[in-house]
């Protein structure tokens, strides 16, 4: 049969050397490595069958040692005994789970056994395992993730072999064939090209070429690649198959896309594209789309209770009623502005809470209202705008009802002197309010202990803005250092306003203002330059 | 109309980049009724909520130009504590609509009885259904999102929401995601694939429908191009 000596020589040298692994067997039945070294002989002479017997003998020694097993796996596979091949590959790779070689040969193992799941498992572990780069690893990623129809995860892995190792033909032709079934075909066509270039003779990549061209709809190509694909490779059966099926396609009526086919579908009739909407009119919608929500929130707020908004109003005027109380309980003496302590007390801590309540509202905002989010017409500041309007308008109505009261139950006067000066100072505190609700909503996503420094914060700034006493008890130096807190300057602010006459030394509206602004600022900034994480932490 | 200008979409799945869309720059224009094809996993969803507005892009920009529609049937701004007609209220205020009429014609479409009056957290799935997809339909966009869910309920009430439908969108543009090519059909005279991370536009959802088939079957026979 054979007529080549040197051939025929290799494939007796083959079969002694089966011999004397079996006669050495007898004797040393734990050393199974040269029957793998007779099976690789035999395998390459041309005699699968004493190859196969060989394996099957060293199967039934089971081999305990890592390189017999991955031998012996690699034997078995190239024999095309993939399920036992797997079997002493996975336990190659349970003596060592960190040799990147066997991940990539058990890679090969499940994607001959069709099992492009755990190939895309067996891959991830090979590369992450890989001290140097591997293209192989990266090219049987792409095949497993190809085949389980991830295409464009498999474009990524391919183009990733491709830069490793330009020169493999076999990796070029797959990305071509995987950005063609990613629907990438310009791209497709390219890299089948450079493929092309680089080895002209290459069947399998004018049958990649081939099918790229039928899906664009170049058929008069495709026939043309599929016939040189096979003439380079008659026996190849799968590109007979692919001619063939394109041939029948052309014999029946040309393109499977009908070019002039009528055009399906309604009718629909023709429209005037809207006007683009003007600044006015873009302003006065966003208004709107904000007192809707802020309704809502009215509606919404306390909507378990049968008093809804009426308990946003109750609370802190009981908050204010008691605290008011106590320390006017606790403390005697003159009021240090004003005739009545009580007085004095609720000029402090009315605009306090506004400043506070305001700032929960507003970095609240994302948890309560964020499903608003989900409505397209409903823009990211839209929510945090309404809660923080709807804090305003109820902190004054809780001043006005404190305020008439307290003029009606204590018969003190509680008009202020100034009305416009009050409101300034209860606005400032309102925006110190906006902005620092701005930086909370931003920060209590991207720092976990946001929270707890806020709280800390609060409770500083309670007993550090003067609700409870006048700055002027304190000597220069701390006074100075307390001056510097803008909600004790927003406070006094609005006391300057209350109070007829009253007008301290170390108020400073333009610092007081400038702060809120600057930290209006810092929020609005923040929250745009976080929008996209905020975006994707979506519920 | 609702531009698409160099739009790159990503996501982290368990420890790998999975890129929805990789540079793509499409025009969803006005009056047209666009569907989109996809197998799945390709990000149709995703294409959906990013034309919403709802999900911000890596890098590049979506514009809007008229007023788009949240996702059909989408009912996952409605408070659990308010009644549907409390629910649908808020959603005509929001959006400048005639509160009266909107509130006529969803409780008439939507035909939830005493329900209409009681809070929405006592529906059943099909009730609130009925409701999101009357809202939706009730209100003026200019172009309307649809992520597969076309009508609802019973046989006699998705003949009633696809007459209704059809009623709107034939003045408004039109961005479909479905599966069914029936629909597909009825409802849409352009196409695009969505696929690998590109867009493809098709003048004639036919072209669209062609290239779809062609690359399931590729995916499902790993060989098409081999």
């Amino acid at each position: 049969m054979t007529d080549d000596p040197d051939r025929e020589q290799r494939r007796l040298d083959a079969l002694r050397q089966a011999d004397l692994a079996e006669a050495n067997l007898s004797r040393n039945p734990r050393d199974l490595h040269p029957l793998l070294v007779a099976a690789d002989q035999c395998r390459k002479a041309a005699e699968p069958n004493r190859a196969t017997a060989l394996l099957d003998r060293v199967i039934a020694g089971a081999p305990a040692a890592f390189p017999s097993r991955m031998s012996l796996s690699s034997q078995l596979a190239a024999l095309g005994r993939h399920a036992d091949a797997l079997i002493w590959a996975r336990r190659a790779i349970e003596l060592r789970p960190g040799d990147a070689r066997a991940w990539l040969h058990l890679t090969g193992l499940f994607l001959s056994l069709q099992r492009p799941r755990d190939a895309l498992v067996a891959a991830e572990s090979h590369l992450l395992h890989a001290t140097t780069p591997s293209p192989r690893g990266h090219h049987l990623l792409s095949v497993a993730r190809a085949a389980m129809g991830d295409f464009a995860g498999a474009v990524l892995a391919s183009g990733e072999a491709v830069a490793l190792a330009p020169d493999v033909i076999e990796y070029r032709r797959h990305l071509a064939s995987t950005l063609g079934n990613a629907g990438r075909l310009e791209a497709a066509i390219a890299a089948c090209d450079e493929a092309l270039a680089r080895a002209p003779g290459d069947a399998m990549a004018w049958r990649v070429r081939s099918g790229i061209h039928e899906l664009i709809g170049d058929d008069a190509t495709a026939l043309a690649d599929a016939e040189r694909a096979m003439a380079l490779a008659p026996d190849n059966d799968s590109i007979a198959a692919h001619l063939g099926a394109l041939r029948r396609s052309l014999a029946v009526g040309g393109s499977a896309v009908p070019q002039d086919a009528p055009p399906r579908g309604r009718p629909r009739p023709a429209r005037q594209p809207p006007a683009r909407p003007d600044f006015s009119a873009a302003l006065a919608a966003r208004g709107r789309t904000i007192h809707a929500i802020l309704l809502h929130e009215v509606r919404t707020r306390h909507a378990r209770s049968r008093l809804g908004y009426i308990w946003a109003l109750l609370e802190p005027v009981g908050h204010l009623a008691t605290l008011g109380s106590i320390f006017y309980l606790l403390s005697q003496g003159p009021a240090p502005v004003g005739e009545s302590l009580f007085v004095f007390y609720i000029t402090g801590l009315l605009p306090y809470l506004a400043f506070s309540h305001t700032a929960s509202a507003v970095a609240e905002a994302r948890s309560a209202g964020g499903s608003l989010l989900q409505l397209p017409v409903v823009g990211p500041l839209d929510v945090p705008a309404a809660r923080a309007a709807l804090q305003l308008v109820t902190e004054i109505l809780v001043a006005i009802l404190v305020l008439a009261g307290v003029a009606l139950l204590l018969n003190e006067t509680t008009m202020p002197a100034n009305l416009t000066t009050t409101a300034a100072g209860l606005l400032c505190l309102w925006l110190i309010g906006c902005g620092a609700g701005l930086v909370g909503l931003v920060l209590s996503h991207m720092v976990p202990a946001w929270d707890y420094i806020w709280g800390a914060v609060v409770r500083l700034l309670y007993f550090g803005s003067g609700i409870y006493y006048s700055p002027i008890v304190f000597p220069g130096p701390v006074l100075e250092m307390l001056s510097w807190n803008p909600i004790l300057q927003g406070i006094e602010w609005g006391r300057a306003g209350f109070f007829a006459g009253y007008d301290p030394p170390w108020l400073d509206r333009g610092y007081a203002l400038g702060f809120s602004a600057c930290l209006l600022f810092v929020g609005l900034a923040l929250e745009r330059a976080a929008r996209q994480r905020l975006q994707r932490t979506q519920p | 109309m609702i531009e698409l200008r160099h739009v790159t979409k990503a996501y982290r799945a368990l420890d790998r980049r999975r890129v929805v869309l990789d540079d793509v720059s499409a025009i969803f224009p006005d009056g047209r009724a666009v569907a989109v094809f996809g197998a799945n996993g390709q990000g149709k969803s995703t294409l959906i909520r990013l034309l919403a507005g709802t999900e911000a892009p890596d890098s590049g920009r979506v514009l809007h130009t008229g007023r788009t529609s949240f996702p059909l049937g989408f009912s996952g701004t409605f408070n659990a504590l308010l009644s549907g007609r409390e629910n649908i209220r808020f959603l005509a205020r929001l959006h400048g609509a005639d509160t009266a009429a909107t509130l006529a014609f969803v409780e008439d479409f939507a035909e939830l009885g005493a329900y209409w009056r009681m809070p929405v957290g006592t529906y059943s799935s099909g009730m609130l259904a009925r409701l999101a997809f009357g809202g939706c339909i009730a209100l003026e966009f200019d172009t309307y999102l649809v992520d597969e869910v076309i009508s609802v309920g019973d046989a006699r009430f998705r003949a009633r929401c696809l007459d209704a439908f059809a009623a709107r969108t034939g003045h408004a543009a039109l961005v479909l995601v479905s599966h069914d090519l029936a629909i597909a059909r009825a409802f849409c005279d352009s196409g695009a694939v969505l696929a690998g991370g590109g867009l493809r536009m098709f003048d004639d959802i036919e072209d669209a429908i062609a290239l779809h088939e062609k690359l399931v079957r590729g995916g499902e026979r790993p060989g098409a191009v081999p």
